[in-house]
């Protein structure tokens, strides 16, 4: 067991994990130099096009290290985007270890804190790794400095990498070795294993990864889960490196995975604890907090898709993604649907594009919410996830809104303008630190809805993309909010409604209805667009309708071009909602989230 | 409002061909809003290019059909020299059962009608001549760079009935930057009163803007082509199609031909046929084109199955007779959506296009399909 490193990769986003542990797999031989490509654990589709990590992923690997003796790394690069905050939550629960990676052009950056904290509270050994030391315009001693400051550990303890060239990527493997404890665990124990992630194959069925804290589990045995008692049997385990290598048995401090006689993901617990069948006395773990869901919005089949094969599509993502969660709702403009939580914007913007992509559905989606508590005038108090849910204003007593704790770290010559940008966004300032000379650490209390609306990327456009941000759920508290109903032709559309703090109702009325017309195309009929609070029209516009559509020659050669064109133009409307006769484009129902204030 | 995903097609009986177009892919310059396939004229390319047209006949030969209208378009057939043409017109007789054709049309620019060239197609057999006059504006044709003015055009077509046309056609253009409603009128009254039995009136389409060029708005065509209709209204002519107007029911058959959903052959490069149920466009690059027909294999670069009812309710709704209710009877709905909002109306047997919103016929039809 002393010959076993576990540990995770963590940082901010973009700070270059994904990389280092390409350099790593390299080094240690695990993927030969042909089969090599960058960013290679990020296997999903998506994460190669966004180049981002979505999910987390495990590799086991041998190195050779410079004591002479061969050790087992089991390594863990995590995501960096905030919505996937709880896959580093339960990457760092099967670890001794992390390397804390610090983009030294960046310095410190609010998940480098905010991921920081998540590894002091698992009681993890951590090791600072600047990176990106090659590229010239890196800022090493102030990104020390911050380092020092913010998170408290010492500038001798880091070391200075480069996961492009692979510059010290062999000093930070002999710093593995050297300072994060190997695992504990008693091999002589009864078997205790936790679950810390498990997804659906369809060609090996349900995966589960584990890790080992005692006893010893071998191929063919019968365990058991705690939280359900239910038995199955172990038909393969093994580890990732990154091939798959079944393995006879898996034992104490180790970190593998294992499929068995499990049909249903829906009964894998991620946090669970596993024994043998046989055992009676193992105290289970206290396993994890399940995910919340920050951001609401609902799901509706677009133009040739139909609400069956949207529900079993967003059943499978669910297999692989317990954090997204959904339930059916009706809306009267678009129809039948499904009302899902998300961790954030872009967990939403990708369960989509899975949709769209490996269901080949359309979808519109409405504009998100998030999750509003409301008490009525007969004192009956309960959730909602949508605007169109919200009473009536005659018997709604008090509404109750989720608020943040925001982090924002900002070189201090935006400080003026993201200040702004937070007052306007009802933010209560709470704290503010220079972390190093230009750079300031802000702590804020706001409302989450507020950072729903294109928050993010103004935060990055006042500061040129050098301030970021990081938020934690804290409390509800009671807002003077109201409805913001929009109208298309007379008709209230709930899926375009959106719930506002009433001194910025007008505003947002105007804004939204002249967004709305920017987004709704001309067609057949004129478009009203009317904003109303309570009944009461406070904006309106109009989109008037098409002049002119029409091929003027069209013999025989134009035929078949025209029957393209049309079914092009048909094709456009697939990410539409036809509501009554209006032709209503996704980006409509996405306009609140970017308007200029 | 999905179209089923079979729908019942012998609602569209399929019928042989009875219809030939030729397609002629040279002008003596290349207008710049013009998207056919054309070369500029070169009398050796012309006279390999009716060679392989002749031959492409001969694999595209067809005893069993009756054909019953040729049409010769472009580009600009008659800059053809008379033998050449002479050699197709031999063409298509060896190939084709053409002996009894009712419409024989052919396409000609008002500086290509002299006495001689016109005596000429007349006695090659041709029966209807279709001229591209655009406008008798000046100012219009300076803007369209045409090589004609409008004394010019007008001569075209007194020359064309002068060598003993009866069935000549104008093909004006609508909706140009700054056409005014006066121009409009003009081309009308003149033109309609000249003589014509069929009228051809397109709304300019693809010029972007260029240069000192404007590209015209959508309102403007659109209340051009409206003010168009109403002008024709007080004439002989009645429309009945999108861009078409005739007098005494001189209709062009070998375009209702394709608007009814009928079978044709189409040869010349980039030419189209429907044959089959199925839709062909030959290469429209002369290198493909010619290597084909060397090899003896037909120069068609795409054959597509359309859905057959879709595709007649798409060229249908063009005419303004409309589509026969019973046939399609799965687009009903959305029909009697479009009725009620006053896009489309019905009569005993037909529902058609209100003729004022023929204009967002594209709208209608993506509303439909
Ligand atoms: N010049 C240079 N670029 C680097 C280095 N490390 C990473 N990068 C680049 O930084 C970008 C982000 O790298 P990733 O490895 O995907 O970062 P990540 O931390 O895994 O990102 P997330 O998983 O999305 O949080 C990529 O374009 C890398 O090529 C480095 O040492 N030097
Ligand atoms: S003459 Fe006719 S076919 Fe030739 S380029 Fe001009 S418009 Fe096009
Ligand atoms: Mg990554």
């Amino acid at each position: 067991m002393d010959k076993i490193r576990n540990f995770s990769i963590i940082a901010h986003i973009d700070h270059g994990k994904t990389t280092l542990s390409d350099r790593i797999l390299e080094i240690t031989g695990a993927v030969e130099k042909r089969d090599m490509q960058e960013q290679i654990l990020d296997s999903m589709e998506l994460e190669r096009e966004r180049g981002i990590t979505i999910k987390s992923h495990f590799v086991s690997l041998k190195y050779k290290a410079s004591d002479g003796e061969e050790y087992t790394l089991n390594l863990i690069d995590t995501p960096g985007h905030i919505d996937f905050n709880y896959e580093v939550s339960r990457s760092l629960s099967a670890c001794e270890g992390a390397l804390l990676v610090i983009d030294a052009t960046q310095g410190v950056e609010a998940q480098t804190v905010a991921n920081t904290y998540l590894a002091m509270e698992n009681d993890l050994t951590l090791i600072p790794v600047m990176n990106k030391i090659d590229l010239p315009n890196n800022e090493l001693e102030k990104s020390l400095d911050q380092m020092e400051n913010v998170i408290g550990i010492s500038r001798d303890e880091a070391l200075n990498v480069s996961a492009k060239t692979g510059e010290g990527v062999k000093e930070t493997l002999d710093a593995i070795i050297e300072r994060i404890p190997p695992p504990e665990g008693d091999l002589d124990k009864p078997l205790k294993a936790m679950i810390f992630d498990s997804w659906f194959d369809p060609y090996r069925g349900v995966i589960i990864l584990v890790r080992i804290l005692d006893g010893k589990l071998n191929k063919g045995e019968k365990i058991k889960f705690l939280s359900n008692n239910s038995i199955y049997e172990i038909n393969e385990l093994g580890v990732h490196t990154p091939k798959t290598k079944p393995m006879k048995y898996l034992s104490a401090g180790e970190v593998g995975y294992i499929i068995g006689s499990i049909k249903n993901i829906s009964e894998v617990k991620i946090g669970d604890t596993i024994t043998l069948s046989k055992e009676e006395n193992v105290v289970p773990l206290p396993g994890f907090k399940e995910p919340q869901p920050m951001v609401f919005a609902g799901f509706y089949p677009g133009e040739g898709s139909n609400h069956d094969e949207l529900r079993e599509s967003i059943e499978k993502l669910t297999l692989n993604d317990s954090s997204l969660k959904f339930e059916p709702e009706t809306s009267p403009a678009l129809g039948i649907g499904f009302r899902c939580g998300f961790l954030g914007l872009l967990h939403k913007e990708i369960i989509q594009e899975r949709l769209e992509r490996e269901y080949n559905l359309s979808i519109v989606t409405t504009s998100p919410s998030v999750r509003y508590r409301v008490t009525t005038t007969k004192g009956e108090s309960y959730e909602i996830e949508s605007p169109g849910a919200l009473p009536d204003p005659q018997s709604l007593a008090k509404i109750e809104e989720p608020y943040i704790e925001a982090i924002i770290i900002t070189p201090d010559e935006y400080l003026g303008n993201i200040m702004k940008l937070l007052q306007n966004r009802r933010g209560v300032h709470k704290k503010m630190d220079y972390i190093s000379s230009q750079r300031v650490h802000l702590t804020y209390e706001l409302p989450l809805a507020e950072v729903l609306y294109d928050f993010f990327n103004k935060v990055k456009s006042i500061s040129q993309g050098y301030a970021s941000f990081d938020y934690e759920l804290l409390d509800y508290r009671q807002s003077p909010l109201v409805k913001l109903d929009i109208l298309i032709n007379g008709e209230p559309i709930d899926a375009l409604a959106i719930i506002v703090h009433k001194d910025k109702a007008f505003s947002f009325g105007t804004l939204l209805t002249s967004k709305l017309k920017k987004v709704i195309q001309k067609q057949m009929f004129e478009v009203n667009i009317q904003a109303a609070i309570n009944k009461r029209v406070i904006a309106k516009t109009v989109v008037k309708a098409l002049r002119k559509n029409v091929l003027a020659k069209c013999y025989g050669g134009d035929i078949s071009r025209k029957m393209k064109l049309l079914e092009k133009q048909k094709k456009g409307k697939k990410r539409m909602k036809r509501i009554g006769k209006i032709e209503i484009p996704q980006e409509a129902f996405l306009a609140a989230l970017e308007l200029d204030d | 409002m999905e179209a089923p995903e079979n729908p019942d097609i012998s609602v569209v009986p399929e019928k042989s061909p009875s219809a030939i177009y030729i397609h002629i892919p040279f002008c003596r310059r290349e207008c710049y809003y013009c998207n056919f396939s054309k070369y500029k004229y070169q009398q050796n390319s012309a006279e390999k290019y009716t060679d392989l047209l002749c031959t492409e006949l001969k694999l595209r030969r067809d005893q069993d059909s009756f054909i019953k209208t040729v049409y010769f378009g472009g580009g600009s057939p008659a800059i053809l020299p008379d033998a050449f043409l002479t050699k197709i017109i031999e063409a298509l007789n060896e190939n084709f059962n053409i002996g009894k054709l009712s419409e024989m049309t052919v396409e000609v620019n008002p500086e290509e009608c002299s006495r001689e060239k016109l005596s000429f197609l007349k006695s090659a057999g041709f029966n209807r001549i279709s001229i591209g006059v655009q406008s008798i504006s000046d100012d219009d044709l300076k803007y369209l760079a045409r090589n004609h003015n409008g004394a010019q055009s007008l001569e075209a077509l007194e020359t064309a009935f002068k060598t003993g046309f009866d069935s000549v056609s104008a093909d004006l253009i609508i909706g140009l930057p700054d056409q005014k409603k006066k121009t409009l009128e003009n081309n009308v009254k003149i033109i309609s009163s000249a003589g014509v039995n069929h009228l051809s009136a397109y709304i300019l389409e693809g010029v972007k803007e260029y240069g000192g060029r404007k590209s015209p708005e959508e309102d403007h065509q659109s209340n051009l082509y409206n003010i168009f209709r109403e002008e024709i209204s007080g004439t002989e002519f009645e429309q009945y199609e999108v861009s078409n107007f005739c007098r005494e029911e001189a209709y062009s058959e070998h375009n209702m031909n394709y608007w009814e959903g009928g079978s044709y052959i189409g040869a010349g490069l980039s030419a189209s046929g429907y044959e089959n149920r199925i839709d062909y466009t030959n290469y429209s690059d002369m290198d493909n084109y010619s290597q084909s027909i060397e090899d003896m294999k037909l120069p068609i670069a795409e054959r597509i199955e359309n859905d057959p009812v879709k595709r007649s309710l798409i060229t249908g709704l063009r005419l303004s007779k409309g589509i026969e209710k019973e046939k399609f009877t799965i687009y009903e709905s959305g029909i009697r959506e479009l009725i009620e909002e006053g896009f489309l109306e019905e009569t005993e047997r037909y529902y058609r296009v209100v003729p004022s919103r023929m204009v967002v016929l594209n709208e209608i039809l993506t509303y439909l399909i």
